[in-house]
């Protein structure tokens, strides 16, 4: 199918641009990475009017075309089709927030030079009216040159127009209506001369002034107050966490029922063959206990994405920047952390919005001890057979406090490495804070479940394709080669396996790890999670037929002492084990000195956490 | 009509020089003013381009509204927009109080002298 024109969203950041690219595109949409550089890539196609078939790339937010950070590179690279992964486009549309043209006016005049068509698409209208601002859209148009089409991303308003400006006929009516000037030649006027001249055409279009937002100002008020928002942001973190536990709950007995369910089945209608084996202790015990913690993974995402949509993440960022100052980090670090939690690859990745190169590196080494959601599993297996379900007052879980423990344990700890390395390996300047804080806003219930569909898929496509084919080896290394006749030990102490985790019980028993658990460290190199999975696979080989059908946390309650758990639960708030992490991290940084760094303060933290965990809570208990 | 001959009273007692402009970190919370200067000689070229470009103009509406405890980040309201950025880089904006607000601000900005 070939696209008849190829167009670029650009626009400052908190536009709306990524609300505006969802609903034009709904779920034809591919999100993926730039090769080479990890700055997410989101393209898809939209219908004009007439069907013809328009494709659109989502340039990452930019607030000039002279570039700052490595993000706005790609952006202005695509634009001046200076880049090789990107076609040059045929238009851009510029998307321009209403309620605060000035600044995005004054990046349309640096658009119109580029020679080619652009397009306002004037977003926010709907806030623009909430605070009486007028606008002389016709004026603007007039004044820029350009065509503007109000918008409001968040509620489909708008968007007819703007797929009927694409269609055939409008779309060469509308450039007879505003011809395209040559490329301008001549270097760029000086940033101040562009903004007087976006101030004149902002007076000239302007009816009526806006008054300031009430509710933003007197929300802000409270969130932003120097004792009350943090105390705010620290519950909300807290209700979210808990969140995650209360409300997956449910759903998560499902999956296991189901999981349980399926595998009575297929030992009822098979004999008892190899396949057989592969199949339930293989794929259903591996697979199934990783995706048993998709309910989780969702919940998080969900407050991250609203607290992302509804303007409150920049200002979690405010309220952070003093403690992250601390650490030597600034607070625009707090937003590539906080992905973290959701997944490190996303967080390393984020950290592109630091312009500051030694600011990101030390962001980049400390962004996998913020406890990604591969982590959950780990933490809630351990926690579900360990920790009693009791209430410690108020409502509030022990089972929760434990979790919000060992997500408190990351925070402090990457504060604590963040300070050392800035002290150390990335000495510099201190860095600077420099961030709009957007209007509040409801967010969008469809970006929403975009940003959910996406975290789901990519979250199944793992559980489906690196965590199947570790858990299949992972079966062939525990099964083969058979036990003897005569053996009285369970059959996986004869495999491959057994002899991998004896090995490796030398490392690891000084920490109280015994040799399933250091069998279970091996996969877990392909993803955090997976270690879960192959504590399934694991047990179910070893154990009698009950420990099939059980679930692996009464197992674990009987084959593991308190001590074991507590350290198990303390080498996962460090746990190096995550290629994927390390390759981005090698990618990032281009340097194989910074991931072997990461690699081994990670194992040397897991293993002293974990040590003094267990010998300490040996000494207690 | 009596304000504004106070208003015009007034104003030449103030001293001229630099009681009417000072540096945005040191503006009173709540004080409406406006950008004199961004940047400047002393103040490094990349912070300059970064502030130009989200919107601090030299003739914009400023406030400040929000302070961070122990000397954390400021927000600032420039123009329509709200944006947060550290003492330090938001000492490298002149601002002068606007007229309505001359005797509140002399009176900060003489608290602020002392306290220097």
């Amino acid at each position: 199918m070939s696209t008849a024109l190829n167009l670029a969203l650009v626009g400052n950041p908190n536009s709306g641009k990524s609300s505006l690219f969802n609903t034009l595109t709904g779920s034809r949409q591919k999100v993926g990475n730039y090769p080479g550089v990890t700055v997410e890539r989101r393209a898809g196609t939209f219908q004009a009017s007439d069907g013809r078939i328009i494709s659109v790339v989502d340039l990452p937010g930019t607030y000039t075309l002279t570039p700052n950070s490595p993000d706005e590179v790609i952006t202005c690279e695509a634009l001046l089709g200076k880049s090789d992964l990107e076609q040059t486009p045929d238009a851009i549309v510029c998307v321009a927030d209403a309620t605060n043209l000035r600044v995005h006016i004054r990046f349309v005049l640096e658009l119109r030079r580029l020679g080619k068509p652009v397009v306002v698409a004037l977003n926010m209208m709907d806030l623009a009216k909430r605070d009486g601002l007028e606008l002389d859209i016709e004026r603007l148009a007039q004044e820029l040159g350009v065509p503007v089409i109000p918008t409001i991303a968040v509620r489909r308003s708008g968007i007819e127009d703007l797929a009927k400006a694409f269609t055939g006929d409008d779309w060469s009516a509308l450039w007879q209506q505003f011809p395209v000037s040559p490329r301008a030649e001549d270097p760029t006027p000086p940033v101040r001369d562009l903004q007087r001249e976006a101030r004149r055409i902002v007076a000239a279009a302007t009816l009526h002034e806006g008054l300031e937002h009430k509710l933003t100002r007197r929300t802000d008020a409270v969130v932003l107050h120097p004792v009350g928002g943090p105390l705010i942001l620290m519950a909300l973190l807290f209700v979210m966490f808990q969140a995650v536990f209360a409300w997956a709950a449910a759903p998560m007995k499902w999956i296991d029922a189901s999981i349980v369910a399926l595998q009575e089945l297929t030992l009822a209608a098979m004999p008892d063959t190899l396949l057989r084996s592969l199949l339930v202790d293989g794929v259903l015990a591996g697979v199934g206990s990783v995706v048993i913690f998709l309910p989780q993974i969702l919940i998080l995402f969900t407050f991250i994405l609203i607290l992302e949509a509804s303007g409150y993440m920049a200002r979690a960022a405010f309220l952070m920047d003093r403690i992250m100052t601390m650490a030597g980090l600034n607070g625009r670090a707090f937003i590539p952390l906080l992905s973290s939690f959701a997944c490190a690859i996303p967080g390393i990745m984020a950290a592109r919005t630091i312009d500051n190169p030694r600011d990101r590196l030390t962001t980049i080494m400390v962004a996998p001890l913020m406890t990604c959601s591969a982590r959950l599993p780990v933490y809630t297996l351990i926690i579900a057979a360990f920790i009693p379900n009791t209430d410690v007052g108020g409502g509030v879980g022990l089972q929760g406090l434990v979790m919000f423990g060992l997500y408190l344990a990351g925070i402090i700890s990457a504060l604590i490495v963040a300070a050392v390395l800035k002290k150390t390996l990335t000495k510099g300047a201190p860095p600077r804070l420099l961030l709009e804080l957007p209007k509040y806003q409801v967010p969008s219930v469809r970006d929403i479940f975009i940003g959910l569909y996406e975290r789901a898929r990519i979250f199944l496509r793992r559980a489906g394709t690196i965590i199947l084919l570790s858990m299949i080896a992972l079966w062939g290394l525990a099964t083969f080669p058979a036990p003897p006749p005569d053996a009285t030990e369970p059959d996986i102490v004869y495999s491959a396996a057994g002899k991998i985790g004896r090995g490796l019980e030398v490392i690891f028993a000084p920490i109280g790890f015994n040799w399933e658990i250091s069998i279970a460290l091996v996969p877990g190199m392909a993803a955090r999670e997976v270690a879960v999975g192959a504590l399934g696979t694991v047990y179910s080989l070893s154990g009698n037929e009950d420990a099939v059908a059980s679930s692996l946390a009464t197992v674990l309650q009987t084959a593991w002492t308190l001590p074991t758990a507590l350290a198990f639960l303390a080498w996962y708030i460090f746990a190096p084990q995550c290629l994927s992490t390390l390759a981005v991290a090698r990618r990032e940084t281009n340097s194989w000195g910074w991931t072997v760094f990461m690699f081994g303060y990670l194992f040397a933290l897991a293993y002293i956490a974990a040590g003094a965990t267990y010998w300490v809570s040996r000494a207690l208990l | 009509m009596q304000i504004i001959l106070n208003k015009f009273v007034l104003l030449p007692k103030l001293p001229m020089t630099d009681h009417h402009t000072l540096p945005l970190h040191r503006l009173p919370k709540g004080t409406p003013a406006r950008i004199l200067t961004v940047g400047g000689s002393d103040a490094d070229a990349t912070l300059e381009t970064l502030l130009l470009g989200l919107g601090f103009e030299e003739g914009a509406a400023i406030e400040l509204r929000h302070q961070g405890a122990f000397g954390g980040p400021l927000a600032v309201r420039v123009d329509d927009r709200l944006v947060a950025l550290r003492p330090a880089d938001a000492a490298a904006i002149q601002v002068e109080v606007t007229p309505q607000h001359n005797t509140v601000a002399a009176g900060a900005v003489a608290g602020a002298g002392q306290a220097a």
